[in-house]
């Protein structure tokens, strides 16, 4: 995504997008997502066509039949059908050639069982599944093939989402677009933060991440507890640089995107950080999954059961191996052990949560908020907690396996080596001293940036509206940090590609 | 539209004006001894150069040398160290991503400003036969240095056709490579990105086209001038691999224009047991001494009969 030919094919569709007459940008738009999905891939575009195809008139029949509730079934299964099959067959490809092998089917190779690539599913599937139960559910039905492809199709979402819901995303790509100078320039900022999200903090801290993960008996326990932390946050710049990017990128077009990530690590418990990480899985979950299952209208140890449910089909969602499960799986523990805390306390938490996430106005004054230490100790505390469960679930996230996860751990445990690190080890991770120097800049400076962005104190609309020289100024910084960075590991490592294209 | 055109505009100037200033204070000393550290591109300034410029001005340098010994990397590790002592052997081995068309181009360049040449050595292991000009590494170690000495005219119109093709002509032009050669950011970045687009990972040839080609007009123009070339190989690791080139490369040459060009080479082989060898190719540090490289060269001389005269430690 982020590439030379890229930036140019963009800007090209940008000028265009603009000049053609109103009746043909919507076309144009067509042309680029499709253009965009070929370019992942020619499987990938059919999967995408073919799979848009049979949800768009199979909703249709399904609006226009009696029986609605066994057409939807059949619908959403045809899609987790695809979206799975397509994910685990390259899970599953060797134990089914062994299986054929049994009835002397016997495959080499080359002709062995493949799987279809097809970038992007994990994300388009669940907006078809999203748009066909909001259908059955009483959402009117998309009857223009033309709008339905704009939805499923959307190039900035395409490999990684936000997961957006159809009510919206449809109404959004099938408006006509006048150009709009703020909008583009907040795109444009938008953008520029999460390329520099990506190949500033994320790809160098991959650089530190793997070379650990790939020889970690080759190194002291400080040293894996040190990376440890720095996955998290790798993950979260890469992530959130990807929405950033689509975010930017549909907000050049006129397109507004919904927000994926809120500052997550400034959470104040689990729950409270699936509400800012991927806020549009996490809605999509909630919504499809959870609330179906019951939600918490079904007593207290369903509601856990259900939470526990959810979580364990994300993990899943995420990918085929253990590790993946078993972080689902502790996600849904926190919460359960969360919600048994808080069903016990004074609600303290479920109140901090609340204030952090803007559901109700911070009406503390004096003593109760900004005097009192020990209610800004605790904050500090519960985001430092949450933080830390956060990044122990992490670890089972980004190992290959289950047990490299538990040495990961073992390492730390057995001693932390602190003599290692001040031997300067971590200089020969495959990043100088400058380049560690540098990160840490960009991570404090991202971190200050977030703070203040949480207490309202910056916002992205402000630095848009400020004076150009300020605007200008900032742009210039990061595109030459940028610039700078890309240098860096140019031709050192393989293009890294979004960790959560690869969903 | 037309302001905002000129916005953009002048957003863009006052950046790239930005950029071209770290890029010209790369082209200096300091700067880019500190840009090289910030951007990890130390050692990516004058890759190539800083070892064949010198042999270009070498051979190019009127002299009494009357043989001169051109080779690749393994040829460098055994002769090297009697570049200086002697008067009759003019000794500037290089490297294989040279390629055969470097070679060639050094070779041509001796013989114009050494019209007393008698004897010119080309020393090259069975695997340096298969570089090209779109090989990984030969912008750095062909186009960069024979380019900014102005001496790549010396190729045929086919080769200079197809490097332009390759790299775009703007790389072939003197001024733009002192740029490239100049500043480690500038070469870490094209070196990276002409390797991601190099043939050699599928190039299974034995021999390529251009070093036949060059094979054979250097062995003509000796001929003209009455100058002997002999093509001889280093020493060679004694593995499966190489017994397999050797032989295709044989097969190769049998039948054809080649087999003249080639026709000391197979006799010349010795091959050396593959525990002396850290790469296959390469003689660990503990074989590469002054005395056991002598040695080799004796080994040589007495396979081959050619060398003579060569002043080494036995000497």
């Amino acid at each position: 995504m982020i590439s030379i030919q890229g930036i140019v094919l963009y800007s090209i569709l940008l000028v265009l997008y603009y000049l053609v007459p109103k009746q043909w940008q919507k076309h144009l738009l067509l042309a680029a997502d499709l253009l965009f999905a070929f370019s992942l891939g020619i499987s990938t575009l059919v999967m995408l066509i073919i799979l848009s195809l049979i949800v768009f008139f199979g909703v249709r029949g399904m609006a226009d039949s009696t029986n609605k509730k066994s057409r939807v079934f059949v619908l959403v299964m045809a899609v987790v059908l695809a979206l799975f099959g397509i994910k685990y067959l390259s899970f599953f490809a060797e134990e089914i050639t062994v299986f054929l092998g049994h009835f002397g089917i016997v495959l080499s190779p080359e002709d062995g069982i493949k799987p279809v690539q097809a970038v992007g599913i994990s994300f388009y599937s669940l907006r078809l599944i999203g748009y066909t139960v909001d259908v059955y559910k009483g959402q009117k039905e998309e009857r223009d093939i033309l709008n339905f492809l704009l939805f499923t199709s959307f190039f900035p979402i395409f490999t990684a989402g936000p997961i957006e819901k159809s009510s919206r995303l449809m109404t959004e790509v099938s408006c006509y677009r006048a150009f709009d100078e703020q909008k583009v320039y907040r795109g444009f900022l938008m953008t520029l933060y999460g390329v520099f999200l990506k190949l500033v903090v994320a790809d160098r801290l991959g650089v530190l991440v793997d070379e650990v993960y790939n020889d970690i008996d080759s190194y002291p326990g400080a040293l894996c507890l040190i990376v440890i932390i720095l996955y998290s946050f790798q993950i979260y710049a890469d992530f959130a640089g990807y929405s950033h990017i689509a975010i930017g990128l549909s907000g050049m077009l006129g397109i507004g995107i919904m927000e994926n990530f809120r500052r997550p690590y400034l959470a104040v418990s689990v729950r409270d950080f699936w509400r800012r990480w991927h806020i549009s899985l996490s809605e999509w979950l909630r919504d499809y999954i959870y609330i179906p299952l019951g939600g918490s209208r079904k007593g207290s140890v369903r509601k856990e059961l259900n939470i526990l449910i959810t979580f364990l089909i994300s993990g899943l969602w995420h990918g085929t191996g253990l590790n993946f499960i078993v972080w689902g799986g502790l996600h849904g523990i926190y919460q359960v052990i969360e919600d048994m805390v808080r069903s016990k306390g004074s609600g303290a938490v479920r109140k901090e949560e609340q204030y952090a996430d803007g559901r109700i106005a911070d009406d503390r004054t004096g003593k109760e908020s900004k005097g009192s230490m020990y209610s800004a100790i605790s904050h500090a505390g519960r985001i430092l907690c949450t933080f830390i469960l956060v990044t122990v679930a992490w670890v089972f996230f980004r190992a290959d396996s289950v047990s490299q996860a538990l040495t990961m751990f073992g390492k730390i445990i057995e001693g932390p080596g602190f003599k290692s690190l001040a031997n300067g080890e971590i200089f020969n991770l495959g990043l100088g001293p400058i380049q560690i120097f540098g990160l840490l800049a960009a991570l404090v400076i991202i971190a200050v940036f977030e703070v203040m962005q949480e207490k309202q104190m910056i916002t992205l609309d402000k630095i848009t509206a400020s004076p150009r020289l300020i605007r200008w100024t900032v742009s210039y910084i990061m595109i030459v940090w940028i610039v700078i960075a890309a240098v860096q590991l140019y031709g050192i490592t393989e293009e890294a590609a979004f960790i959560y294209a690869a969903f | 539209m037309k302001r905002l055109a000129g916005r953009i505009i002048l957003f863009l100037i006052p950046l790239c004006a930005l950029l071209a200033l770290i890029d010209i204070a790369s082209l200096t000393g300091k700067g880019d001894a500190l840009l090289s550290r910030v951007c990890m591109s130390e050692g990516y300034r004058h890759v190539g150069s800083s070892m064949i410029s010198p042999a270009i001005r070498a051979v190019q340098s009127e002299s009494e040398h009357t043989k001169l010994i051109l080779g690749d990397s393994v040829c460098t590790q055994v002769f090297s160290d009697y570049a200086g002592e002697n008067d009759e052997y003019l000794i500037q081995p290089t490297n294989m991503a040279v390629t055969v068309d470097g070679q060639y181009i050094l070779a041509r360049l001796f013989l114009e400003s050494h019209p007393q040449a008698e004897d010119i050595y080309l020393i090259l292991l069975p695997v340096s036969f298969k570089g090209r000009y779109d090989s990984d590494q030969s912008y750095s170690y062909l186009v960069e240095p024979f380019g900014r000495a102005e001496t790549l005219n010396y190729l045929s119109d086919a080769t200079l056709t197809g490097m332009k093709k390759h790299y775009g002509s703007l790389f072939l032009n003197k001024n733009v490579i002192r740029i490239i050669d100049g500043s480690s950011i500038n070469n870490k970045i094209c070196l990276y990105y002409f390797q991601k687009h190099a043939k050699e990972a599928d190039n299974d040839d034995i021999i390529s086209d251009e070093a036949a080609y060059y094979l054979n007009d250097l062995h003509d123009i000796c001929r003209e001038k009455n100058v002997n070339l002999h093509l001889l190989a280093p020493p060679v690791c004694d593995s499966a691999d190489n017994a397999d080139r050797i032989e295709r490369l044989r097969e190769a040459a049998e039948g054809t224009e080649l087999s003249t060009v080639f026709d000391e080479y197979f006799d010349s082989i010795t091959l050396y047991p593959e525990d002396m060898f850290m790469d296959g190719h390469h003689f660990k540090a503990e074989y590469a001494d002054q005395v056991k490289c002598s040695g080799y060269i004796d080994d040589m001389q007495a396979k081959s009969g050619e060398l003579q005269g060569l002043k080494h430690m036995t000497e």
